[in-house]
């Protein structure tokens, strides 16, 4: 095996040949020649190799450690961000809830009391007809007496449901 | 003169008697689905409907006319004149009643799509504006103010061949007979003709 330039740092005591052209000292199975200038016996190569290799571990674990840092920074960045969005998720759900929950407070007609219905919902002139024994009975208790053929309850319903007596229900 | 024979002959064609109305028997019985075919007919001439609002707009011109007609529920055409000239009739009727300072006045007239019969009172309505409390009264007779509308009405329902139902008439109780909201033996002839949901 022989170099293609010559090597400047060929050392005729230490060398079996005067060919400065020559690899690794004539012996590359014992020796290295890594950038043609000189010759390391295999032992010391090994050793570097190791240098190297524990050079490469400590620059895997460094980039690791950086990269590490890198991503816990980002994760932080991309945490905090989805933690604005979880936030905000979170909150529209929230206000969903609340919304929902004061939907189902007005859709909760059921066990509210007629009297409050008929406060809340509908003109005075309802009190009219409005049978006196039911007013203070919720819409489920009429309902259900109602269906059992109670009149009055049925004349109750009828009218908590009847639209003509809607607040805002103008009619011309 | 209108006598009761006639009326409760017209009564009968759409009632049916001794049946509880809640049964199967009642719904699937020739008199009420006389009764639906007849609501029916009538939902779909609209041209009366039209025609009898704007007469009666016409005649009650110096007031507010509201059409109450529910026409699914019950067996008439329904209008409610606010007697107060300059007032319209407000969205929110405690607003109104501030308007007229605690007093309303309407009349209350109804038109049976069952037969050619129509019947009015005088409705007062009454609320204390402090406490809230409303008071309602029913008077069978209308105010003097408007003599001369009561008296086109007369002359509109005549050309279209409708009578009025006396006071006495449209309190006779129409025996055996149930309507949907009033019991059996407490039916009058006003609920049949009109609406059993307003009781006089």
């Amino acid at each position: 095996m022989e170099l293609h330039s010559k090597d400047d740092q060929f050392d005729t005591k230490v060398t079996k040949t005067l060919n400065s052209y020559q690899y690794a000292n004539g012996d590359p199975v014992n020796n290295v020649d890594e950038d043609g200038h000189s010759i390391f016996s295999s032992s010391v190569a090994f050793l570097r190799s190791i240098q190297i290799a524990a050079f490469a571990v400590t620059a895997t674990i460094a980039l690791h450690v950086y990269q590490r840092s890198v991503i816990s920074d980002s994760i932080s960045k991309v945490s905090s961000s989805a933690a604005s969005l979880i936030k905000a998720a979170a909150k529209k759900v929230t206000d969903k809830g609340k919304a929902k929950g004061e939907t189902s407070k007005v859709t909760d007609r059921g066990s509210t009391k007629a009297r409050d219905i008929i406060t809340k919902e509908k003109k005075g002139a309802i009190n009219q007809e409005f049978p006196k024994e039911w007013q203070d009975s919720t819409l489920n208790e009429i309902e259900k007496a109602a269906k059992q053929g109670n009149k009055s309850a049925q004349k109750a319903k009828k009218l908590l449901n009847d639209k003509r007596f809607d607040k805002g229900d103008n009619r011309k | 003169m209108l006598n009761s024979s006639d009326i409760l002959k017209t009564i009968n064609i759409y009632f049916p008697k001794e049946i509880s109305y809640d049964s199967l028997e009642y719904k699937s019985s020739n008199e009420f689905l006389s009764r639906i075919r007849k609501q029916e007919e009538v939902k779909l001439n609209n041209s009366y409907k039209t025609h009898l609002y704007l007469g009666i707009k016409n005649i009650f011109h110096k007031y507010e006319v509201g059409d109450w007609t529910d026409m699914e529920a019950f067996n008439c055409y329904e209008y409610r004149i606010l007697l107060h000239q300059n007032q319209p009739i407000l969205d929110d009727d405690t607003e109104l009643m501030k308007a007229l300072e605690g007093k309303k006045i309407e009349l209350f007239l109804f038109v049976s799509v069952l037969s050619k019969y129509y019947y009015f009172f005088t409705n007062e309505t009454m609320i204390d504006l402090t406490s809230g409390k409303w008071q309602f009264k029913k008077i069978f007779d209308y105010p003097e103010k408007i003599k001369g509308e009561i008296e086109n009405l007369k002359v509109f329902f005549d050309v279209d061949g409708y009578n009025k139902i006396s006071n006495d008439i449209a309190n006779e109780v129409v025996d055996n007979i149930e309507t949907e909201l009033i019991e059996k033996n407490k039916v009058k002839v006003f609920n049949c003709l009109f609406t059993d949901l307003i009781l006089i």
